[in-house]
């Protein structure tokens, strides 16, 4: 069959180009964000009287969370054609689209994520605040240190769904459009905090109880990334016809895809696994070898997770209903 | 394509975007061609995902059925020609969303859209679809009919009449 098409437009036709890098890094900072939101309040559950040097660390990695979101919503505006109407996204409840939940949801994230942060400082950190509200607001949250966790544990955990939400919506795009894309962002989001937890913290106990987490949201990561697969493969003919092209394993796409997995997942599992008989009371046991290839785990994993984002918004937008 | 033409013109649509397209299908093998002309252009769906998916309220459907956009919320996000599934939205150089409005400010005086009106072999026939007297609706009882991309959910209100 021969199709020619008259007066079709370039942002749609042949294929849909309309989002690049950009979305990606604003995806990608938001997740970590959230992971990395999450891992700080699982830090602060698993123990009661944590060390001071514990402490730093995990104040260290929430205060890290306003600037990571920061960063994100300000990608995101410059996006933006009409900037000058995004306060639209406030004052409209158009609540079956989800960028005005992520609107809402981003923006009562990085308050509640600064009130944890302040909450979390010890009176050496307190001396590091400028303003004088600033300290007293912090001696009044210390006591609250629990329930901030629990509400910014909640938070991250949404905003880590929203990052696969976002796009899975979509029903004119069917590679986004998978009810798994959520979950597999989720997963993604907290691997990439954590890895960042394992990156930043100077603490063996810290860097391998993280390592080990990585080593379950990997295998989680996995799980959905398979489930994501069987997805596509049992859909509807329509759905089959348009994203099987690209998962194919003739097409180009798919062993550059591939390599994602592999790079971003695989690799830096593989490189861990044999962590997980580690006990952390002999933390400080480990070899120079065991901590690098922690670190170079990590690292593989925050740049898989940034490379798994740039290829769904590139690849989504190659596939549509015909 | 005077259709194409007479919308841009219209409109003032600016240069190398389009509200409207005409695909030309060519199917078979020689002798046995076979060619189909489809005009296609926003089908002001009843279920519109752009609408349900816009962040600022910009589009929305309006009571007598077409799907408009307002220009003082868009923010240009492109959520909505995400969701589109006819490809039936673009970016005008201002940065807003933007799409086949059915002419709405020549409906609303009782004329029909400039693609209609031009079109010199009557493939386009316009209509209110709650007039049972309408040509448009005696044309659908009459006529065999189908829409594009029926399984997306979205219920277009374009309909195609096969001969």
């Amino acid at each position: 069959m021969e199709i020619t098409v008259t007066g079709a437009n370039a942002m749609t036709y042949p294929v849909l180009n309309i989002w690049n890098w950009v979305v990606s890094v604003y995806l990608f900072l938001v997740a970590t964000a959230a992971g990395l939101l999450v891992m700080s309040t699982l830090a602060v559950f698993r123990g009661r009287d944590l060390p001071p040097g514990h402490r730093q660390d995990i104040l260290a990695a929430a205060g890290l969370v306003p600037l990571l979101l920061l960063l994100g919503i300000l990608t995101i505006w410059l996006e933006l054609n009409v900037r000058q109407n995004f306060y639209w996204l406030f004052l409209s409840l158009s609540f079956s689209s989800p960028m005005f939940w992520g609107a809402w949801g981003l923006s009562l994230t990085f308050i509640t994520s600064i009130l944890y942060g302040l909450s979390l400082m010890t009176d050496d950190a307190r001396t590091w605040l400028k303003f004088n509200f600033l300290k007293v607001l912090s001696l009044g949250l210390a006591s609250h240190t629990r329930l901030l966790a629990r509400m910014c544990c909640f938070l991250g955990i949404c905003i880590g769904l929203y990052t696969g939400l976002s796009l899975s919506v979509f029903v004119a795009r069917p590679l986004w459009n998978s009810a798994v894309a959520p979950l597999i962002f989720l997963a993604s989001s907290m691997t990439t905090g954590a890895a960042l937890f394992v990156i930043l913290s100077c603490k063996k106990p810290i860097q391998l109880f993280f390592t080990k987490a990585l080593i379950w949201l990997i295998g989680a990561e996995i799980i959905t990334i398979f489930l994501f697969f069987v997805g596509q493969l049992t859909s509807s003919p329509a759905k089959r016809q348009a994203v099987l092209p690209l998962i194919s394993i003739n097409q180009d796409y798919f062993i550059v895809m591939v390599s994602f997995i592999l790079i971003g997942i695989c690799i830096p599992l593989a490189l861990v696994l044999n962590l997980l008989r580690v006990n952390e009371d002999n933390s400080e046991g480990l070899s120079r070898r065991s901590l690098l290839r922690m670190k170079l785990s990590a690292y593989l994993v925050l740049a898989g997770g940034f490379i798994i984002r740039l290829g769904w918004v590139y690849l989504g937008q190659l596939a549509k209903l015909s | 394509m005077a259709c194409i033409l007479a919308c841009t013109t219209e409109n003032m649509v600016p240069p190398g975007l389009f509200r409207t397209r005409v695909v030309e299908l060519v199917s078979g093998e020689f002798p046995d061609l076979g060619m189909e002309l489809r005009p296609e252009l926003c089908n002001h769906c009843e279920k519109p995902p752009c609408v349900s998916c816009c962040p600022t309220g910009a589009s929305f459907k309006a009571r007598d059925g077409i799907v408009e956009i307002r220009r003082s919320r868009c923010v240009g996000c492109k959520a909505c020609i995400a969701a589109c599934p006819y490809d039936a939205r673009f970016i005008d150089p201002g940065g807003y969303a933007d799409k086949c409005s059915f002419c709405e400010h020549l409906v609303r005086q009782g004329k029909e859209p400039a693609c209609v009106t031009t079109c010199i072999g009557g493939s386009r026939v316009f209509g209110d679809l709650d007039d049972p007297n309408s040509l448009v609706t005696r044309l659908l009882k009459e006529s065999q009919t189908t829409v594009l991309l029926d399984y997306s959910g979205t219920r277009p209100q374009v309909f195609y009449i096969r001969d």
